[in-house]
């Protein structure tokens, strides 16, 4: 490939055209549907050739983890349907941001290598503008929210104020679920994992309840779901179909990967929320303790368990009768 | 960044230097710090500033925070002494001060932290087997629990040992 | 209102000797913290050294003087010093009308402020004269006497060079609880891959942390020595050439070594052959190496005898003078650098009258022509510390007049008829060296004396004023000085000289360190009369001692009292002080599993610990690698009246009175049954 369109990645990269510039250019280039995705292969920008018969939706058919030989640093595969070959190098390595997709590339794909090469750069230039903003605001909404969970802000008219500076209404009452992956693991696929799950979570939360707020901490996704004062049970109800349709969007997109949930009592008062986040995290805990996976656990569901909880892990499984505690499994 | 205390066993002689020093220090008369002797080590003490501070979850008067730095504090204005907290700890780090009628917990030392010193206690051990680290979940040394300690499962303590090394001993024929 | 800082010295009978600074606002102290240009301590305290704004400040601390009437009875009223003072002096002078001379006086002073000030009392009784007094050293005199055999005059190398040594055998010594911060140059040297070794009856703080633990049989160490001795010898792990140069007595040892039996050393110890070989040949190949003599392993009636052929061990080896090794003992020589003496007002020493320190019960009964009547007591209390405390007891209850000057009304106290408060460091003057290592520090007060106490100085130059108000000039004692006027009497050119100052008030910017040859060893060069180390020791000989470093066994159990009683030292206190802070244990004695299933007693079950001598109850706690038929009871105050020292008879070590004026008390060496209370 010429040094002209290496240069007209970069151009595009540094006049911030955005990943849909990079798809198009790149679909001019080697007159190939392109596809460029995030970690959880949600499609980000594509660009189809005009007599192409593909339609996708918001995600690009194919499994997580991906499956495929890989050449290189490009990899050779099959999408799901419909049935045919990809040829994708991933976007960053360390860290990943996403991938990029050829479409029934020819049987000598070494031509779209440097095509490639170039839109990966020049996307990667973009996704890490963007990473990096998201990151900042992760930063300061985590830090917003855990100064609420801490308790360290001094009473309940400066979190309200400070939340209407984030959008958030903060005079609603609000349920608090902490959310966390069932396999611990540590190591570099870990990191990469969360980061999946994380995006994944975002994406499907805001799509279903574009108010609540989602911050983390250790590894733990909180989530701040506002509700109306009527009746517990259907806020209860709305909560429990939110957090199984979370749990099946990670199994579906994920492989199988599962997540458990804890969720505090119910506190009118956001300067309350503190005691419903120390709950959720000692109702999710508590199912760690019982070998659940995958569960959606009530700290006031858990009726006498939570008072001996503390009395230590042999003594609790010693204790425990499945009849005796409701937790969902979902 | 969680600020947490990392506990040497290699080096604690169970001295108690870091309990006196902590009277010393905080002018009252009882120590927030203990010291527990175990079969092969002793176990310094004092609070954990966990990540799931029971404490904090229990008091109906909400005299607890926990700082950006992960330093759990107690307000005593608000504190009327019911001993909720004393009672939730599994390791003992609230106290009650029955001169006051409310509850003293260790607090890091935050006056000596927020301008650049170590707490009593760690300045006080002869043998350096206290220290305060700044704990990362990336940053994986020593280990989170050891025998003598409460199960750290539920709070999720910050705190960090060294265990001991291998020793030889010959016992009288 | 003004803020001062000042700096003080911890004068207490512990190895460490720190130095502390005082925050004061006013008159009140806000803080005290360890003195960070102190160059041993660092800046570093321990539980006690935290502990003593607790003590300043104690609720029980007496600050006026009192009177008990009925001696005994805890009726104690207020009086006046001067009605204090003038009943002392009377009764002292009315004695010396009586008898002819103020012998019935005895005058007994011990290590609770080991400041040099605090002597005060013995000065008093030298300017008087005749007067009775205890000569000897309850602790140390017979690890002492034993070196001095050896070495001539002994001293230590510096302490801190203990950094540079790469074997570091522990040899009953507990520095973790009883010198923390000589824990500091442990692990220096432990850091640069030196190996540490602790000998040690009981499992202390120390022997859990040293990589290898030796457990040995109580007062068998001479055994063990000999038996290390013999493999340095066999295996060749000997210094030849330091021995034909700078050891007298090295064929003479051989004969012994050559008769020893391993085995019987083995049952003696409980030390294995081969573990004593390997302990040899690690001693002899990791050098430089040092020993720290532990004071425990010569509190037996053989404690000399051990030190003796331990210490060999280093000079058979050559370790004796080389940096970073050699022998470690408390020595008293930083004191005698100080003047002491002043023979323009003081009577010469061979005047007082002079009991030995082990039997200061019997002593107050026995002494006849004249007898004893009255005992002034400061800065001590021997019915805790001393031995065969129910006899003092009695001693004491026969005395006409019993004054005792301390802080605090301790078990001594309570048996007097007139207490004297006294001050405590914080408030008042003093130059407290070390028994371990070379720092000096001047003490000086921060706040005036609490209440109506006074420095033993001062009391003691009080006393002597109002004995010369009633009798002019009988008392030579200077009096009208100011502390700090005293202080600078004790400073002369030498101490000027080897400190690097001009004036004592210069320590007041910072303790100094004493300049002197880190191993005073080096040079090869003894005090003794061959020049050499005296493996052979003529003079030994002529004290009716054994020539050489031979191993003669501790006492050992008789029928009726079958179970040795050690009474070590722990971190709770020291000796008899700081047990009325918060945070203090309760008493324990602590016993076998073995021991507690054959008397069928579980944890907290009360027992009787009694023999011929006393008794006292106590809990018993079970504590796992205790040696077989032993009892394990820190030495500490006991409550209710009780003492532990009851139980301890005025035993002697075998040496002792040529460092010391007499030996010490060999406190391990005692035995005891065991009932359920």
């Amino acid at each position: 490939m010429d040094r002209r369109n290496w240069c007209r990645f970069m151009e595009i990269a540094a006049e911030g055209g955005g990943l849909t510039s990079v798809a198009r250019f790149l679909g001019e280039i080697t007159e190939l549907p392109v596809i460029l995705c995030d970690l959880t292969l949600r499609v980000l920008a594509y660009q189809l050739p005009a007599r192409s018969k593909y339609n996708f939706g918001d995600y690009l058919p194919l499994d997580l983890p991906i499956q495929a030989k890989s050449q290189g640093e490009f990899y050779l595969g099959r999408l799901k349907e419909p049935d045919v070959n990809y040829l994708m190098l991933p976007i960053g390595r360390e860290p990943r941001y996403g991938y990029l997709f050829l479409l029934e590339p020819e049987k000598e794909w070494e031509v779209y290598q440097e095509p490639l090469k170039a839109a990966a750069l020049a996307a990667m230039v973009e996704m890490s503008r963007t990473r990096i903003s998201q990151e900042t605001e992760r930063r300061y909404r985590n830090e917003f929210v855990q100064d609420i969970l801490y308790n360290n802000l001094p009473n309940r008219e400066a979190m309200v104020n400070r939340g209407w500076l984030w959008g958030w209404d903060l005079t609603r009452p609000h349920l608090l679920v902490v959310m966390e992956l069932d396999d611990r693991e540590t190591g570099e696929g870990s990191k990469m994992l969360w980061e999946q799950w994380h995006q994944l979570m975002r994406f499907h939360l805001g799509r279903q309840v574009p108010q609540a707020i989602l911050a983390d901490r250790s590894e733990q996704l909180i989530i701040l779901l506002p509700v109306g004062l009527d009746d517990l049970g259907s806020n209860k109800r709305k909560l429990t179909n939110l957090v199984n349709y979370l749990q099946k969007t990670t199994a579906e997109h994920l492989a199988g990967i599962t997540f458990s949930a804890g969720v505090g009592r119910f506190y009118e008062n956001v300067a309350e929320l503190y005691r419903a986040y120390q709950e959720a995290k000692v109702a999710l805990e508590i199912s760690r303790l019982l070998c659940r996976r995958d569960a959606l656990t009530f700290f006031d569901e858990l009726g006498v368990l939570r008072l001996i909880f503390n009395l230590g892990e042999q003594e609790l499984e010693d204790y425990y009768e499945p009849e005796s505690v409701i937790i969902t499994t979902g | 960044m969680q600020r947490g205390f990392f506990v040497d066993l290699n080096r604690c002689t169970g001295c108690r230097a870091c309990v006196a020093a902590c009277r010393n220090w905080k002018g009252i008369n009882l120590s927030l710090r203990q010291v527990y002797t175990e079969a092969d080590y002793y176990l310094s003490l004092a609070c954990n500033h966990c990540e799931n501070p029971e404490c904090f979850r229990v008091c109906p008067q909400r005299t607890y925070s926990k700082r950006r730095d992960g330093i759990v504090l107690h307000n005593s204005g608000r504190c009327t002494g019911c001993n909720r907290c004393v009672r939730s700890c599994p390791f003992t780090a609230p106290r009650y001060n029955p001169t006051t009628g409310k509850i003293e917990k260790c607090d890091l030392c935050v006056e000596r932290i927020d301008n650049g010193i170590a707490p009593a206690c760690v300045e006080a051990c002869p043998v350096k087997a206290l220290q305060v680290l700044e704990l990362d979940a990336e940053k994986d040394f020593g280990v989170k629990w050891v025998p003598g300690l409460a199960g750290i499962q539920m709070t999720r303590p910050n705190i960090r040992f060294n265990i001991p090394g291998a020793r030889e001993r010959h016992l009288l024929l | 209102m003004r803020t001062r800082l000042c700096r003080h010295v911890c004068p207490r009978n512990c190895y460490n000797t720190c130095g502390l600074i005082s925050m004061v606002e006013g008159d009140t102290i806000v803080k005290l913290y360890g003195d960070p240009a102190h160059g041993y301590s660092r800046g570093h305290l321990c539980r006690l050294g935290y502990s003593y704004l607790e003590i300043f400040n104690h609720p029980d601390r007496v600050l006026y003087p009192l009177k008990q009437e009925p001696r005994g009875s805890g009726n104690w009223r207020r009086i006046s010093w001067t009605e204090a003072l003038e009943q002392i002096a009377v009764y002292m002078l009315d004695l010396a009308a009586k008898y002819g001379s103020m012998l019935p006086v005895c005058i007994y002073n011990n290590s609770g402020d080991i400041g040099l000030l605090h002597r005060a009392w013995n000065w008093l009784a030298r300017a008087m004269g005749r007067v009775t007094t205890a000569t000897g050293n309850i602790c140390m005199a017979a690890g002492l006497d034993a070196l001095a055999y050896g070495f001539g005059t002994y001293t230590q190398p510096d302490p801190i060079d203990m950094a540079k040594a790469r074997y570091l055998l522990l040899w009953g010594a507990n520095p973790a609880w009883t010198a923390v911060h000589q824990m500091e140059y442990i692990n220096r040297a432990r850091e640069k891959g030196a190996r540490l070794v602790v000998i040690d009856p009981v499992f202390t703080a120390t022997a859990s942390q040293a990589d290898l633990y030796i457990q040995i049989r109580p007062g068998s160490d001479g055994a063990l020595a000999a038996g290390i001795a013999w493999h340095l010898w066999q295996n060749g792990l000997i210094d030849n050439s330091y021995l034909s140069r700078n050891v007298v007595g090295w064929e003479a040892w051989q004969d012994y070594l050559a008769g020893l039996n391993l085995e019987e050393l083995s049952a003696a110890t409980g030390v294995s052959p081969e573990l004593m070989a390997r302990l040899a040949e690690e001693y002899a190949t990791n050098t430089p190496a040092a020993i720290w003599l532990g004071l425990g392993l010569q509190r037996h009636v053989n404690g000399g005898q051990n030190v003796r052929t331990i210490s060999a061990l280093a000079a058979m080896t050559g370790n004796l003078g080389r940096e970073g090794g050699g022998v470690y003992y408390p020595s008293l020589e930083y004191f005698n650098i100080f003047t002491t003496d002043w023979p323009e007002w003081m009577a010469p020493e061979d005047e007082l009258r002079k009991f030995p320190i082990y039997d200061l019960a019997g002593a107050l009964q026995r002494l006849q022509d004249p007898p004893v009547k009255m005992a002034l007591i400061a800065g001590a209390n021997p019915v805790v510390q001393n031995a065969d405390s129910e006899a003092l007891q009695r001693s004491l209850a026969a005395m006409e007049l019993v004054v005792v000057s301390d802080l605090f009304l301790t078990s001594t106290a309570r048996l007097a008829d007139i207490f004297l408060p006294a001050t405590t460091f914080l408030e008042h003057w003093d130059v407290v060296p070390s028994y371990w290592h070379r720092w000096i520090g001047v003490n000086e007060p921060a706040v005036p004396p609490r209440g109506e106490c006074r420095s033993d100085l001062m009391t003691a130059a009080s006393l002597a004023e109002m004995l010369n108000q009633k009798n002019p000039g009988v008392c030579p004692f200077p009096t009208g000085r100011s502390e700090e006027v005293w202080l600078a009497q004790l400073f002369n050119q030498e101490v000027y000289r080897l400190l690097g100052i001009n004036h004592y008030r210069e320590l007041l910017l910072g303790p100094r360190k004493l300049k002197l040859p880190a191993n005073p060893w080096a040079g090869g060069q003894f005090a003794t009369p061959s020049g050499c180390y005296e493996l052979y020791s003529r003079r030994a000989e002529k004290d009716g001692l054994p020539s050489l470093p031979v191993y003669q066994p501790p006492a050992a159990s008789t029928g009726p009292y079958p179970y040795r009683l050690l009474t070590t030292h722990t971190r709770d206190g020291l000796n008899s002080q700081f047990y009325n802070i918060a945070d203090v244990p309760e008493p324990v004695a602590y016993i076998s599993r073995d021991l507690a299933r054959q008397k069928q007693l579980q944890n907290g079950t009360l027992v009787r610990l009694y023999n011929e001598w006393g008794e006292i109850i106590v809990p018993v706690e079970i504590k796992e690698m205790l040696p077989p038929r032993t009892v394990l009871c820190h030495q500490r105050p006991l409550p209710g009246g009780q003492s532990l020292n009851s139980l301890v008879p005025p035993l002697a070590t075998d040496m002792g009175t040529i460092t010391c004026g007499g030996p010490n008390l060999a406190y391990y060496d005692i035995f005891v049954n065991i009932t359920p209370a």
